[in-house]
């Protein structure tokens, strides 16, 4: 045998035969990261990302990329819902003490009335194309008045979206696939309480007045990411089929699997295990801090956990 | 805790539960508080909620919604109303309601207010038919019916519009809790969207496949008694709540014209009620509103975790004081009957045969009445039991051996799921979709691609909805096997479960559920499960595969046995989960084997430990059995049939060598023997049987079928020939059964349907028994009908006949076997609730799902 072919063979031959290949490893930096902030401060930690997330647009030749708000756009910080209810209820008390009103209620009144409006707003709203979303407008109304003060209802929803301005982080890679994608329009797409217009002055807050115009909400009533209504409504309003679509997220369910059924491209883009724990731990130590009150805090929140 | 007065045990006990119960009804009505919506309080028992929800807001000085109103309505008026738009319906939810009464009972029972109100004489009897029969009858009595249904179905959609007025959706307050009047309700106005807000949901009612719209139980949703959720309580002695909601007004069962348009006041109906002493709970739980409803939402939810932990104590464990003030009212027929029954009856007999369990069986409250039959340590006992059954069966639907309570009630563990694929990528896509349906998702997914396209795989992925972070590519650069494939895909992965999911095969999506469950739930007998499997047949054409049919595969398994599995492998890949400790042990896969690699791991696996069996089928095992499937898409169970036999000898002569070295495998051996042995007795009897066949001529369809075909073939004649056996047991008639042994399958092909045709011989032959006892009749009474008519007239009551006359044994039925098997039924008898064993079978048994065993 030619002695080239034969070192040819024998150095296949102590190549491995299996190769091990991974098509997360453009986040597995992000999964191995104990602050989410931090990583998505730091640019050079986001370009695998980044890369990637422009890669699957160029390919498909997406004219619009679709983001997630909470927890994609907009990070939140490492808190529970349940905390952050809970923190937005001691904020409320102290700015009507602020305001010269005087209240009775202590926040974990304000906590359970929050829960319990937003239990029957998510169970008995009226269900629009599939989808049944509390809206916070009818929220706030129904918490003040279980807590005996209707009168409340604007300082309420006044104190929760500057609570939610000052606690939301804008994610930078936004604007990075903005400048290596120029041509490719933005939208935001939310399953939230909050009508398109309270996320969307959350996100000229931090993105700049670009925004206006482009957010869409499941509580504004057109369906929800979750059931997938959404997305034909979607398509219909910017002219385009959902191949031509990009939808950016960190929910599995609603960002990655719903769009892909309704032949949209996405791409999946989670939080870390580590931060879901902390979260999943903060939510534990609120069930804990209630059960020493006698109050089952996951009966309440049963609709939503 | 002691009761001094029924107004202290409404106060103490309920009022706090109903303060809850106000504050998450406001928070729900709040959300309906405009036009276009109507809230209506669903009388009777909507007229004590809104009146108790009034008192609450007064106490906080809040204003009610203004769209509410109250609804005559009830059982019996919504029936009524859906009269018209859904008679078959309305009618169905009537005789259920009914269920056991006479045809002129139920007549008189619709017609109860015209008659009361003298508008109409007591109707002429009628003779007994079903009720949809009768409504269909030509004769006066059953037009008058109709006509005064029709009558009332108009007043009442004029009376709803009306009450209704723009709104679109129409909210439905009331106690609970199976949703009949809702359902009932939307099928007669389904112009509106209705929804219904209740104390308690219990299940939901379903009438010919009809189930209610939305319904939420405010404070609890289940039709199980949950220990850790004390509120369920409340489904052991719902008559409690039934009590405190009912007003001592009449059940509005007709509408009048004068109704359209009148809106009823909660005080005008509270002026004129009848009230009883029960009544002062109902006062105790306003007066605890008036003074309580104020109370900070924190002190509210302790107030009632505290007052509901205490009543879930008392409805579970009721003393004797306990019963005098819980019992509740006395319980009003509704539906236009007359009476009332208490929730607990006096521990003394009612009747000869009357007995301490019947009693405690009839009892509204069950655990009361066991408080009152026995002594308390005995009470408890049948408490206890009383309280398991409304926990619902906790043992599950397959085998679970006795566990060391360690066990987790969920599912725990990670699973690694391998899938071995080479230039498929339209089956991998459809493997894609199989996992990512899953239900279950601690897995991780392993893609072992066996010298194929790479590229292939990973565009497969790209369109799959699988979570990214979960998946591996093992990509070999050159085939190494199918089992060392799977070694490749176990080693690159960690997880307690391991399975093998083809790239050509698919699940359930509970498939990952349930069997993790099952392994979590028995990990000291099993290190295996596979669960029941589909065979599939497909074919390829283009891009599309195309389905022929699916059948069970090999469906008599029911148990993994050694002895079994030598013969052959008995179970495929796709449908069982394994430890991968076991893998460990066994030295995972046979790579030498480039077929039945899966039988040997199998056999290998078993020397070790035990494989459960799952009785859901929830594994696919797919075929390209048909068509030009050949090449990359072919099985390698049906594309190398001569190297499975070739291969099927280097497996059992494998381990009769390892036999001479290694102890352990000498009885595995020895069955490898035998296994030979009966493989072989089954092919020359399978090929003897062709032959006769063949050479006889009779065009048996089971000459070319496999296996699971034939399968289908014995199902469905025994199937028919069961059918038969039930019309038999009107009269009775010994027949023989059908023998259900798997190695006699074709065999039983033939002889189920010969069975079958006995059996309707004999069919034929009662109808003959029956004509001329019919006949006789006919003569006897000079009646002037045909003999079809009259057995028909008979044959609608036969269900209802039986359930109220004793019944002797058919001869072909085992009335030892029965007895011996079900000891409970030797009681019944003893205590003379039933006569003999087919008796209880007849009217009891065979509804429970128990075996007839037929001599």
């Amino acid at each position: 045998m030619n002695r080239a072919i034969a070192v040819d063979l024998e150095a296949q031959r102590k190549q491995p035969v299996t190769q091990i290949l991974r098509i997360d490893r453009h986040y597995q930096d992000l999964q191995k990261t104990n602050d989410v902030r931090t990583f998505y401060s730091e640019r050079t930690r986001c370009e695998a990302i980044v890369n990637a997330i422009c890669k699957v647009a160029t390919k498909k030749k997406v004219q619009v990329i679709s983001y997630d708000v909470f927890d994609t756009a907009l990070i939140r910080e490492c808190k529970s819902e349940a905390r952050r209810f809970w923190d937005i209820s001691e904020r409320f008390i102290a700015q009507c003490r602020e305001d010269g009103k005087s209240v009775a209620f202590k926040p974990e009144d304000a906590f359970l009335a929050r829960i319990t409006a937003a239990r029957a707003a998510y169970s008995i709203s009226r269900s629009i194309a599939g989808t049944r979303e509390g809206r916070f407008e009818d929220i706030a109304r129904t918490t003040c008045d279980l807590l005996g003060c209707p009168e409340l209802t604007t300082t309420y929803v006044a104190n929760e979206l500057a609570y939610e301005a000052g606690a939301l982080m804008a994610n930078p890679i936004l604007g990075m696939v903005a400048e290596a994608l120029p041509r490719t329009r933005a939208i935001f797409v939310s399953d939230m309480y909050l009508e398109g217009d309270n996320i969307t002055h959350l996100l000229i807050g931090k993105f700049g007045p670009k925004v206006a115009g482009r957010v869409y909400s499941s509580a504004d009533g057109f369906g929800s990411k979750r059931n997938g209504g959404i997305f034909p409504h979607l398509e219909k309003t910017l002219r385009l089929t959902g191949e031509k679509i990009l939808h950016v997220g960190d929910n599995l369910l609603s960002d990655y699997q719903m769009p892909k059924a309704s032949g949209w491209n996405s791409f999946y883009l989670p939080l870390p295990d580590d931060e879901k724990q902390k979260r999943r731990d903060c939510y534990d130590a609120m069930k804990e801090r209630f059960a020493e009150s006698g109050i089952a805090l996951e009966k309440y929140l049963h609709f939503n956990l | 805790m002691k009761w001094t007065s029924t107004h202290q045990f409404g106060h103490d006990a309920l009022g706090p539960v109903v303060n809850v119960f106000m504050a998450r009804l406001h928070a729900y009505l709040r959300q309906c508080d405009d036009a276009d919506h109507k809230i209506l309080f669903a009388l009777r028992a909507g007229l004590r909620i809104k009146d108790l929800y009034q008192t609450w807001l007064s106490a906080r000085e809040a204003e009610p919604p203004e769209n509410m109103a109250l609804l005559r309505t009830s059982r019996m008026m919504a029936i009524k109303a859906a009269y018209l738009a859904a008679p078959t319906i309305a009618v169905t939810a009537l005789g259920r309601e009914l269920d056991g009464a006479p045809l002129n009972d139920i007549i008189r029972s619709v017609l109860n207010r015209e008659i009361t109100s003298g508008r109409c004489p007591e109707p002429p009897q009628v003779r007994q038919m079903p009720l949809h029969d009768f409504l269909n009858q030509g004769d006066q009595v059953a037009q008058f019916v109709r006509r005064y249904l029709n009558r009332q179905s108009d007043l009442y959609a004029s009376y709803l519009n009306r009450l209704a007025g723009s709104a679109e959706r129409l909210i439905l307050v009331d106690s609970g809790w199976r949703g009949t009047t809702q359902l009932l309700l939307e099928q007669a106005f389904p112009n509106y969207g209705w929804e219904g807000v209740y104390f308690g949901c219990s299940g939901q009612n379903e009438i010919l496949g009809l189930r209610p719209g939305p319904m939420h139980g405010l404070m609890f949703d289940s039709d199980l008694y949950q220990p850790d959720k004390p509120e369920t309580a409340f489904l052991i002695h719902r008559h409690l709540v039934e009590s405190l909601f009912e007003p001592g007004i009449p059940s509005i069962e007709q509408i009048e014209p004068e109704d359209i348009g009148s809106h009823l006041q909660v005080s005008d109906l509270l002026e004129n009620e009848l009230r009883e002493n029960w009544d002062n709970a109902y006062d105790g739980v306003r007066t605890y509103l008036c003074a309580h409803a104020t109370d900070p939402l924190s002190k509210i939810a302790t107030d009632y975790r505290l007052a509901m932990e205490r009543l879930a104590d008392l409805l579970c464990h009721p003393t004797e004081d306990d019963i005098v003030y819980a019992c509740g009212k006395m319980r009003s027929h509704d539906l236009g009957r007359l009476g009332e029954v208490t929730s607990v009856m006096p521990p003394k007999d009612r009747f000869d045969g009357d007995s301490p369990e019947l009693r405690i069986k009839e009892a509204i409250w069950q655990t009361a009445q066991a408080a009152l039959e026995h002594p308390v340590e005995l009470a408890k006992a049948a408490q206890k039991k009383i309280i398991g059954g409304l926990m619902g069966n906790p043992a599950g639907q397959y085998f679970a051996a006795p566990t060391d309570g360690t066990e987790e009630a969920a599912a725990v563990g990670r699973v690694a799921i391998i899938t071995r694929t080479k230039n498929r990528p339209l089956l991998l896509r459809r493997a894609a979709e199989s996992v990512a349906s899953q239900t279950y998702n601690d897995y991780s997914w392993v893609i072992v691609n066996d010298g194929g396209s790479v590229e292939d795989v990973q565009k497969v992925l790209e369109d799959a909805a699988v979570d990214p972070s979960k998946v591996t590519i093992c990509s070999n650069s050159r085939s190494l096997g199918m089992e060392a494939a799977s070694n490749v895909g176990i080693r690159a992965s960690e997880s307690e479960y391991v399975v093998i999911h083809d790239d050509d095969d698919s699940w359930h999506p509970d498939f990952l559920k349930e069997t993790v469950a099952f392994l979590s739930q028995n990990r000291r007998v099993y290190a295996g499960v596979i669960t029941k499997t589909l065979y599939v047949s497909e074919e390829i054409r283009g891009h599309a595969v195309i389905e022929h049919g699916r059948w069970p595969y090999n469906d008599w398994v029911q148990n993994i046995q050694i002895s079994e599995m030598v013969v052959g492998n008995i179970f495929a890949p796709i449908a069982f989960v394994f430890r991968r400790d076991i893998w460990e042990q066994i030295k995972g896969f046979d790579e030498n084997l480039p077929v039945l690699g899966d039988w040997d791991f199998n056999i290998r696996f078993l020397m070790k430990s035990d494989i459960g069996v799952l009785p859901k089928p929830l594994a696919y095992y797919h075929h390209r059995d048909r068509g030009n499937s050949g090449g990359t898409y072919s099985n390698s169970v049906i594309g190398g049939l001569n190297r499975h036999a070739a291969y099927n000898a280097i497996v059992r002569n494998k381990y009769i060598r390892l036999a001479g070295t290694n102890g352990d495998y000498a009885a595995l051996a020895v069955l490898m023997g035998t296994g030979f042995g009966q493989q072989d007795v089954r092919h020359r009897l399978d090929n003897a049987r062709e032959q006769i066949i063949a050479r006889s001529g009779q065009p048996l369809q089971t000459q070319s079928k496999d296996i699971a075909a034939l399968r289908q073939e014995v199902l469905a004649a025994t199937a028919a020939a069961e059918g038969l056996k039930e019309k038999l047991d009107h009269i009775g008639r010994p027949e023989s059964t059908l023998n259900k042994d798997v190695d006699q399958l074709r065999q039983e092909a033939v002889s189920a349907k010969i069975t079958a045709k006995q059996l309707q011989e004999t069919l034929d032959h009662r109808w003959v028994m029956l004509h001329m006892a019919a006949s006789e009749i006919i003569r006897a009474r000079n009646l002037n009908m045909q003999i079809p008519t009259l057995l028909e007239q008979i044959s609608g009551l036969v269900e209802e006949y039986a359930q109220s006359t004793p019944l002797h044994s058919p001869p072909d039925f085992n009335e030892k076997k029965y007895l011996d098997q079900y000891v409970d039924v030797v009681k019944a008898i003893q205590d003379g609730l039933v006569k003999c064993g087919f008796d209880h079978y007849f009217k009891h048994g065979r509804i429970e799902g128990r075996s007839r065993n037929t001599k």
